[in-house]
């Protein structure tokens, strides 16, 4: 592919991730209203006990963790709105000419993870960073930052199956369920296994793979006794590399066998 | 993208500033956390009781922009206590009410408050009552709060500087030791949680500043976003005019 190619895809790009973007700002900042005004309410009250060192922690990931269902709801919505626009026509309208299936699938992608977990991110550390940029570095990124990768990981799953499936409802109840109820299904084996003896030891690899593609959950495993496996950065690393591999082949399917009627 | 990024941030500066003067426009007060608390009740040599209270954690001031600290105490002007006799003839009498004829709390510096408790734990009071003195950093009475809502309380403040303090709370009560034979202990039946340390807010211009200079940063990016794309937003608002006119003929149609 040559160079002018690939310069006239990311143009077209660029002009189609516009279109999609305007069509979910409105949700986008609705949604954002709520996260600001929370996060914004919680610093003011718990700015104080964020910053004493014996009370620090734990009462803002409460906070995070809460609004973190609003940033889950809002990339499980936009995949299901993107496997909409695929079966719903607008896929047929874009890709008859001059735009490419990758193009098509990329713009949507970056609407579906990049823009509402950036935004969430924002909405978390600039209130923050505006009352005094000494409680971002008491309340510290790693609970918010591991939530937002695996929201991206889930994402990058969920645009797979919008289309692979092109369904909607197919999208929304499996993301749903992929965030919502599936990491505490797999809990369970854990909690009955750690106490069985000479199994706990054995269980590292489980625990290693339940905490890449979960790593919100990191914190449920901080204080075992043999602690977590891998650190927030690795799992961070390690949830990025499982989502970029969910969007290649995303992009790949997209190319070859993405069929719209 | 740049549309959204833009808009975010301007609805984050403007809702973070809006927020601040909402919950911090008047120096909203809010209780922070309550130390933990040791109570006792003793007799003086010349036999009046005093009643003492003392934090058992360091109590920690952060230094947060736009924050003043308080320590604030709120009680009922009667206590209510037990005393314990030690056989012969001994046994527990009360709950036995009493009023506070005076009451004091001292601020001290941590490293003093610690000297205070061992002190306290071998109940030298006269000792604990001459250093709370000597070594205090601040000391305020406690005065007769009237209000219409709420029965009237004896209250005391003192405004905290960032650091790391304890304080001595010491009582004077209106009753006097009626030893029995033996050994006489007390307790406090009911004092709850008195102290609290409270946080008042009050937005600095300089957060205002950063809140606006978001706001700002997304409004030269939404500027930026316009100027190069200006089309699309004619096209935008034209699509929406049109809209607009076609459902109004829709409407004079169906009358």
């Amino acid at each position: 592919m040559d160079a002018s190619r690939i310069k006239r895809q990311l143009k077209r790009l660029y002009v189609y991730q516009r279109y999609v973007h305007g069509s979910l700002v409105g949700g986008l900042i609705i949604a954002l209203f709520v996260l600001v005004l929370v996060h914004t309410a919680a610093a003011v009250f718990m700015a104080p006990q964020l910053l004493l060192s014996a009370q620090a922690g734990p009462g803002f990931y409460i906070v995070t963790g809460t609004t973190g269902l609003i940033l889950v709801f809002l990339v499980v919505f936009l995949a299901g709105a993107f496997a909409g626009d695929i079966s719903g026509g607008g896929a047929q309208l874009f890709l008859s000419q001059p735009l490419s299936r990758e193009a098509y699938v990329a713009a949507w992608m970056i609407a579906v993870l990049a823009t509402p977990t950036l935004l969430y991110l924002l909405s978390f550390t600039l209130p923050l960073l505006i009352l005094d940029p000494a409680l971002l570095g008491a309340v510290g990124v790693t609970g918010t930052g591991l939530l937002a990768v695996e929201v991206v990981e889930v994402g990058a799953l969920l645009s797979l199956i919008a289309v692979a499936s092109k369904s909607r409802a197919a999208v929304v109840v499996l993301g749903l369920f992929l965030e919502l109820l599936l990491p505490w299904v797999l809990l369970v084996p854990f909690i009955v296994l750690v106490s069985v003896p000479g199994v706990g030891q054995r269980l590292t690899w489980a625990v290693t793979a339940y905490l890449v593609l979960f790593p919100s959950k990191y914190t449920l495993f901080a204080t075992a006794p043999t602690g977590p496996p891998l650190t927030p950065t690795q799992l961070a690393a390690a949830g990025l590399a499982v989502a970029a591999l969910y969007a290649a082949l995303t992009l790949l399917y997209a190319r070859y066998r993405l069929e719209v009627k | 993208m740049l549309r959204s990024i833009g808009a975010s941030l301007v609805v984050i500066g403007l809702l973070t500033a809006a927020v601040l003067a909402v919950l911090g426009g008047r120096g909203t007060p809010f209780s922070v956390s309550t130390p933990p608390v040791s109570w006792s009740i003793d007799a003086l040599p010349n036999g009046s009781l005093i009643a003492v209270a003392y934090t058992e954690t360091p109590l920690e001031v952060p230094v947060i922009e736009g924050y003043s600290f308080k320590l604030q105490v709120h009680m009922q002007p009667s206590i209510r206590y037990m005393s314990f006799t030690s056989p012969p003839g001994g046994g527990a009498v009360g709950p036995a009410p009493a009023r506070i004829v005076e009451g004091r709390i001292y601020l001290l510096k941590w490293r003093d408050a610690l000297a205070a408790r061992a002190l306290f734990d071998e109940g030298r009071w006269e000792e604990l009552i001459s250093m709370a003195r000597e070594k205090r950093i601040a000391a305020a009475e406690l005065r007769m709060e009237k209000s219409r809502l709420s029965p009237p309380t004896l209250a005391a403040s003192l405004p905290l500087s960032p650091g790391r303090y304890g304080y001595v709370l010491l009582l004077r009560l209106n009753a006097t030791a009626k030893k029995r034979g033996g050994f006489t202990a007390y307790s406090i039946f009911s004092a709850g949680d008195v102290v609290t340390l409270n946080a008042v807010v009050s937005p600095t211009p300089g957060q205002y500043v950063r809140a606006l200079d978001v706001a700002g940063l997304g409004a030269i990016i939404l500027l930026l976003d316009y100027y190069a794309n200006r089309e699309e937003y004619l096209e935008g608002r034209l699509a929406r005019l049109l809209r607009r006119l076609q459902g109004r003929r829709g409407r004079e149609a169906r009358r």
